[in-house]
C-alpha cells in the first residue's frame, strides 16, 4: 500500500488554532506525523523589552486571553522576586481567588470544546454556560471580561467588596450542583465513553520523557504541581489536594479537570473565609533600576516560566515559556499508530493553546542550527 | 421523569439570552469602557504619554491630548498614573468605526 501523505490544518475544522499536522497514512491508520507551527507568531518578548516594568506586565497579560491573570501573576512574582517585596495578607487571598476563578473558566472552557470535538454539542452548551457566571464575575470584580488586568505590583486595582465575596459565593453554589452532574454524564455516558476511553494514551514513562506538564501530566500519575512544590500566594496556608490519576487517557484528562474545577472551587471557598479586614496598598509606580529574577506559576495548563533582566529601568531581555510549549512535541509519540478519525480528539485531549506558545524556533531540515542572540538579531532584523 | 421536569421547568422560564439590540445590557460598575478626558483640569504632565504601554496617547499641548481608541488596549495606566484624576473610563462600549479619525477624537 502506498503512503498517503494528508495534511491538517492549518486552517482545518477540528483544530481551534491554526497548526499543520502532516500525516502521513497507511489506509486509516497514521504511520508518522510531522509538526509546523509558527502561524501566529505575534513577537511578544520583542514587544516587552525596552518598556519599563509597570507597562510591560499589561502587554505581558495579552499574550493569552485565556489565562490573563496566569500571565500577569507570573509577571509579578518575577518583578516581586527582583525587588524583595512582601505584599500582605488580603493582597494574597483575592489574588489567589482570581487565579482559581480563571482556572475554572479555563477547564470549564476547554471541557467544552472537548465535547463539541466528539460531536456532544448540548454538553458544550451547557458547560458554556456556567462559564458565563465565571466571567460576569471577572466582569464585576476586575471590569473587563477577558483581560483582567487586576493585579499591580505589589498590590491591586481593586479590592472586593462583601457584595462581590456573595456574587462570588453564590456563583461557586450555583454551579457545584450542576458541573456534578455533568461530571456524571461524562462518566456515564456510552457516546463519551466509546469515543475517550482508551485513547491518546500516555504512560508515566513517556510522559516524563517529554517533560509533560500541568494536568496531562497529573492524568499520567506524575505528581507536578507548582502551587505545592514551589508556593505562592497563599496556597501555603491553604488545604488543598493535588488530584493524580494513573491511567492518562483523553477520558481520565477529560474527568482529572472537572475534578480539579470542584478542588479550585474548594481554595476560593476557604480564601473568602479567611479574607482579613486590612485595607489593600495604594498603587505607587514600581522603581527598580537593576536586576534579574525568573518566576513560574501554575495555569491552568501548567507551568507557566517567566525570566526578566531589567537594565536602566526598562526590560533588556524577557523569555516566557509557556505550558504548551513544554508538551506540544508529545504529538509527535502519541498520534502514531491512531485511526484518523482520533486526531481531533487526542490533540484537544492536550489542551494545547498555540497563540500563547509561539516563540521563535529554527529548525532547519536536517541539522540543528545554533546562533547567539546577536547573529539572530542581525539574519532576521530585529 | 427528571427530562420530563426539566422540559416543563423550562417551558416557563425566560430566554436565557439576552435581546442586546433592543434591551441594553449595561456594563458592571468598574467596566472599562471609551476614555473620557476632562481638559481643563489637566496641568500636562505627560505622564499618560510616557506610561501608556500602547503609544495611544497623543499630547499636543495642556489642555489638548488625544487618546486613540483604535490602539488603546484598555489597561487603565493613564487613568492611574494621572496626578490630578482627570482620565476616567466610561460604560461607552459601542463605537466601532470604519473611520479611524472618529476613533481619535475625545469625549468631552
Amino acid at each position: 500500500m502506498h503512503d498517503f501523505v494528508m495534511p491538517v490544518g492549518p486552517q482545518s475544522p477540528a483544530l481551534k488554532e491554526p497548526m499543520l499536522l502532516k500525516l502521513k497514512l497507511e489506509g486509516e491508520e497514521v504511520r508518522s506525523v510531522d509538526m509546523r507551527l509558527g502561524y501566529t507568531h505575534k513577537g511578544v518578548e520583542g514587544l516587552l523589552e525596552g518598556k519599563n516594568v509597570d507597562q510591560a506586565m499589561y502587554v505581558a497579560s495579552r499574550i493569552c486571553g485565556i489565562c490573563s491573570i496566569s500571565h500577569e501573576r507570573a509577571f509579578i512574582r518575577t518583578v516581586e522576586d527582583m525587588m524583595k517585596k512582601e505584599v500582605n495578607e488580603r493582597v494574597k487571598l483575592i489574588r489567589t481567588i482570581l487565579f482559581e476563578l480563571e482556572r475554572i473558566s479555563s477547564h470549564l472552557l476547554w471541557a467544552g470544546f472537548m465535547m463539541h470535538e466528539i460531536g456532544f454539542d448540548t454538553l458544550f452548551q451547557y458547560l458554556w454556560r456556567e462559564r458565563e457566571g465565571v466571567l460576569d464575575l471577572f466582569e464585576s470584580i476586575c471590569g473587563n471580561r477577558v483581560h483582567k488586568n487586576i493585579c499591580k505590583i505589589g498590590s491591586l486595582r481593586y479590592d472586593i467588596a462583601p457584595v462581590q465575596e456573595r456574587e462570588v459565593l453564590d456563583c461557586l453554589d450555583s454551579m457545584q450542583e450542576k458541573l456534578k452532574d455533568y461530571e456524571d454524564e461524562i462518566k456515564k455516558n456510552k457516546v463519551i465513553k466509546e469515543r475517550l476511553k482508551g485513547v491518546g494514551k500516555i504512560s508515566k514513562k513517556t510522559a516524563i520523557e517529554y517533560g509533560l506538564i500541568g494536568p496531562n501530566a497529573r492524568a499520567s500519575g506524575i505528581d507536578n504541581d507548582v502551587r505545592r512544590i514551589d508556593p505562592y500566594d497563599s496556597y501555603a496556608d491553604i488545604n488543598f489536594k493535588t488530584i493524580v490519576i494513573k491511567k492518562g487517557d483523553a477520558m481520565e484528562r477529560t474527568l482529572l479537570r472537572m475534578r480539579e474545577v470542584h478542588e479550585s472551587m474548594g481554595i476560593i471557598r476557604q480564601c473568602v473565609e479567611m479574607l482579613p479586614s486590612e485595607k489593600i496598598p495604594k498603587f505607587s509606580l514600581t522603581n527598580i533600576k537593576e536586576g534579574e529574577a525568573i518566576g513560574r506559576v501554575e495555569a491552568p495548563r501548567g507551568e507557566l516560566f517567566y525570566f526578566l533582566k531589567v537594565e536602566d529601568g526598562l526590560i533588556r531581555r524577557a523569555k516566557v515559556r509557556t505550558p504548551t510549549f513544554a508538551f506540544i512535541k508529545i504529538l509527535e509519540k502519541i498520534l502514531k499508530g491512531v485511526k484518523i478519525g482520533d486526531v481531533p480528539v487526542i490533540v484537544a485531549s492536550l489542551d494545547p493553546c498555540f497563540s500563547c506558545m509561539e516563540r521563535v524556533l529554527v529548525a532547519k531540515e536536517d541539522r540543528e542550527e545554533w546562533m547567539t542572540e546577536a547573529e539572530f538579531r542581525r539574519k532576521y532584523s530585529c | 421523569m427528571g427530562v420530563l421536569k426539566e422540559i416543563i421547568i423550562n417551558f416557563f422560564k425566560e430566554p436565557f439570552t439576552e435581546l442586546h439590540p433592543f434591551v441594553k445590557k449595561k456594563p458592571k460598575e468598574r467596566f472599562r469602557g471609551r476614555i473620557l478626558y476632562e481638559a481643563d483640569r489637566c496641568i500636562g504632565c505627560r505622564l499618560c504619554e510616557k506610561y501608556c504601554p500602547v503609544k495611544a496617547v497623543d499630547f499636543h499641548e495642556k489642555g489638548r491630548i488625544d487618546f486613540d481608541m483604535g490602539k488603546c488596549i484598555y489597561c487603565g495606566l493613564c487613568r492611574d498614573v494621572c496626578p490630578v484624576k482627570c482620565i476616567h473610563y466610561t460604560h461607552a462600549f459601542e463605537y466601532a468605526s470604519s473611520n479611524k479619525e472618529k476613533l481619535r477624537k475625545n469625549l468631552v
